[in-house]
């Protein structure tokens, strides 16, 4: 058996049972990127600064027992808005905070608290490239990146099959529950039983869920297919909503496609593709990303902790999906950017 | 659209639901609503329950109190979406709007007592941005129809005729401006009785009048007084906090003034609009040049919802500079010299002159002049156009976020889509957002009859209690 930190390790790939020997550990993640930008068609601030991703994971494991704490960095003035804190600064907001017991020997995982979503968790593992682009339906706000609620994981032997059942408020992390009804999700991962250097995996999920006071319906039905040789990496998602966002009569869709290119000479390459059907008049809308990089610090191997990327984002939109419906000037967008980004961890043992 | 009226009640009568029936959109009401007015949920929930009260029983306050949901409305996939032919390009996306100019924001306007000749403006800038003038355009209309349609007497084709005549105004305007002409005057009969009742109060002090009296001390004071209920104003002393509130906004207001002001008096007042009912809300009794005069200081929530992403960019600095910059673009200078955006911690608050020279349109003083055959149908499409014009002359004042002439970008678009399609769109949209607003109307009922007052927000949220 290994030896190893479980305090950051996500609840959806708790290793087989027998796999792994906890040891009493404290880690800390932190992944931060910074971008620039410059959008066409120009809608008067055509070039800006932004921050795609600022997280911060803290966790703590002793015998199986542990906790996780996951901070995101917001603007705490909304879009549009010009009241938030202390001006309108950019706060740390609590994602995650969950309690987790790991029993290793069964492959077995609780977590109870803020959980991580059943979907963009896993997506977010399986596509790899969070901090160029979020999951389709998280930017279409469909889906979140947790909720209050406590998690149930189990992997079977060889780690062949993973079984996730969630119970959550369906409010996500930014509201509090509003009424008192559970959504309840579940998410089932195949694993082909391949070896050396490649990964194949498919994954189903399903959610019943309701939002808002009146209990507003907010199903998801979704399946994903992930594959890794080598370098490649390959992957494939579809969603399908019943309802969202306090809206029932909408079932809109999202599906997203990606391909991965990691070299060990430090090249990086991606691209992804999107497709948004938002469930009424033939609105649709497709995202291209394009993305080519090199891994940092230069000269070392991999796993390297940071990129420098360089990428093109192409945002189309059909007439009735355009933020103003029919408007021309909102029916493409074309962004350039360059980011910076690191994502390391650091694990210490703990005296026993 | 060929039939306004008959569809509305098609619609409310099929909408009429029973209590076991769940409006198809009264989550989403639901939801934005109590949104919305969360932080005045737990601050003052009486006066929100008045407001959404207020909302089902008059037409015309359900707009005046859903602007937000209007503008989430049009950010929404969720139903089939009103497309348009214009904004073509991105610029006249990006242009100065009112936000909410409905009928009801429009007046003259408090700095009219020093100027040559009426001066008028939209008074309510708390919706103001940067964004598509065609949605200021849509709101304006929508709100003339709604006002109409609650005169007898006034059919669907009368509706119709009323929105394309607000856009014919909209149109000619702009058209007249872009080849170099003066604006044109605002006059119609409505407008008369709005600029006679301005005078001739403005003249009397009517308003001072009414409200400060001299003490025994032979100092000058507010009157005191409780409305009945919800429904009447009501003039209330300040509690300590609220003193020490106004004294703090109006030493921030001397700051920028030439001459400060000397306070005398400050009251509460509530009962006041329909959006801000439960919004902070003083009067100051303030002196400057040994002249006393009254200061409305009003809390300010953000602007409307942007349809234009910004890049998540703010265009200004603070609430407080939105107000200043864009009220120097939507009115004459010396519009309000006492106009400014204050701020206190997190609340934002805008002052304004409170005198009788500043008169606005009010509905129910409409639909009663109409009933007594106070003006006719030709004085109502003559009403709609000059709004129209009103419209099209605030905006032909504004720029870009880009800095650009707001008008050449207008008239670009318009010339590009072309003004026919520009009149049939407006009449086409306004018409589908009256529908739409009056069906919501009775979602809001449904909501109250069955989620209570504060449509189940409030103690039913469970993290309230």
């Amino acid at each position: 058996m290994n030896a190893s930190c479980l305090a950051l390790l996500s609840a959806f790939n708790t290793a087989a049972p027998g796999e792994v020997e906890t040891s009493d550990c404290v880690e800390v993640s932190l992944s931060a990127a910074g971008r620039l930008s410059r959008q066409s068609p120009n809608n008067g601030i055509p070039s800006f600064f932004s921050v795609p991703r600022g997280r911060l994971d803290m966790g703590i494991d002793i015998g199986g027992m542990g906790a996780h704490l996951r901070t995101a960095t917001v603007r705490s003035a909304t879009e549009g808005s010009y009241i938030g804190i202390d001006g309108e600064s950019v706060v740390l907001a609590v994602e995650v905070i969950q309690a987790r017991w790991t029993q290793t020997d069964w492959g077995l995982t609780l977590n109870a608290g803020m959980v991580e979503d059943l979907w963009v968790g896993t997506h977010n593992h399986a596509f790899g490239y969070r901090t160029l682009i979020e999951p389709l339906s998280q930017r279409n706000g469909w889906m979140g990146t947790s909720d209050l609620g406590t998690t149930v994981a189990w992997t079977s032997p060889k780690s062949i099959v993973t079984l996730a059942v969630q119970a959550a408020s369906g409010e996500g992390s930014r509201l509090r529950e509003r009424n008192d009804g559970l959504d309840t999700s579940g998410l089932l991962t195949f694993r082909l039983p391949t070896s050396g250097d490649l990964d194949v995996s498919a994954t189903g999920f399903a959610r019943d869920g309701s939002k808002g006071l009146l209990r507003a319906r907010n199903h998801r039905i979704g399946g994903r297919l992930d594959t890794r040789y080598k370098y490649l990496g390959l992957g494939f998602s579809h969603l399908k909503g019943l309802g969202y966002d306090g809206q029932i009569t909408p079932e809109p869709t999202a599906s997203s496609a990606w391909l991965s290119y990691q070299a060990p000479a430090n090249i990086d390459g991606l691209f992804r593709a999107d497709l948004s059907h938002w469930g009424t008049d033939g609105a649709t809308s497709k995202t291209f990303l394009t993305a080519i990089g090199t891994g940092l610090p230069l000269g070392r191997d991999r796993p390297l902790p940071g990129a420098l990327f360089l990428g093109w984002r192409h945002d189309r939109f059909s007439a009735s999906a355009a933020t103003l419906a029919g408007a021309d000037g909102f029916k493409k967008t074309d962004t350039l950017f360059i980011q910076l980004q690191f994502n390391g961890r650091g694990t210490s043992l703990l005296d026993n | 659209m060929s039939t306004l009226k008959p569809v509305v009640l098609g619609v409310l009568i099929v909408s009429a639901c029973t209590s076991d029936t769940i409006p198809a959109r009264a989550a989403w009401i639901q939801q934005e609503l109590v949104a919305e007015n969360e932080i005045w949920i737990q601050r003052n929930p009486d006066w929100v329950a008045a407001k959404f009260q207020r909302m089902v029983d008059d037409p015309y306050d359900y707009l005046r109190g859903t602007t937000r949901l209007f503008y989430r409305d049009i950010l929404t996939h969720g139903e089939d979406r009103a497309l348009t032919r214009f904004t073509q390009t991105r610029a006249p996306a990006t242009v100065m709007v009112v936000g909410d100019p409905h009928p009801e924001n429009f007046g003259t306007l408090p700095g009219t007592r020093e100027a040559e000749s009426t001066l008028w403006g939209f008074n309510d800038l708390d919706g103001s941005n940067y964004g598509p003038y065609l949605l200021d355009v849509r709101r304006m209309a929508l709100g003339i129809v709604q006002i109409v349609s609650q005169l007898s007497r006034c059919d669907s084709q009368c509706l119709e005729a009323i929105a394309e005549r607000a856009g014919t105004g909209y149109l000619l305007e702009i058209e007249q401006l872009a080849t170099g002409l003066p604006p044109s005057p605002l006059t119609s009969a409505l407008h008369q009785a709005v600029e006679e009742e301005a005078l001739e109060e403005g003249q009397e002090r009517k308003r001072f009048n009414k409200y400060v009296e001299t003490a025994d001390s032979g100092q000058l004071r507010f009157k005191r007084f409780d409305g009945e209920g919800f429904s009447e104003k009501t003039h209330a002393d300040l509690s300590a906090e609220e003193t020490a509130q106004l004294n703090r906004l109006l030493e921030q207001l001397n700051q920028n003034l030439e001459k400060p002001l000397t306070v005398i008096d400050g009251i509460r007042r509530y009962g006041s609009g329909v959006n801000s009912l439960p919004a902070v809300r003083f009067i100051a009794l303030v002196k400057a040049d040994d002249e006393p005069f009254m200061l409305e200081v009003r809390e300010v929530g953000d602007p409307v919802p942007s349809i234009t992403d910004f890049n998540t960019q703010p265009l200004f600095d603070s609430n407080i500079d939105r107000l200043r910059i864009l009220a120097d673009h939507f009115w004459s200078p010396g519009s309000d010299p006492h106009f400014y955006g204050l701020s206190d911690g997190p609340m934002h608050f805008r002052t304004r002159t409170y005198n009788s020279w500043a008169q606005g349109f009010d509905h129910e003083k409409v639909i009663e002049a109409w009933e007594d055959n106070e003006f006719d149908l030709t004085d109502l499409n003559k009403f709609a156009e000059v709004f129209g014009r009103s419209l099209a002359q605030a905006h032909a004042s504004g720029q870009t976020a880009d800095g650009e002439h707001a008008l050449d970008v207008i008239l670009a678009d318009l010339q590009a889509g072309g003004p026919v399609e520009f009149l049939r769109e407006i009449v086409r949209h306004s018409g589908a957002d009256f529908r739409q607003l009056n069906a919501d109307r009775e979602t809001l009922a449904w909501l109250i009859d069955n989620h209570g007052p504060l449509l189940g927000g409030g103690d039913s949220i469970p993290d309230f209690k």
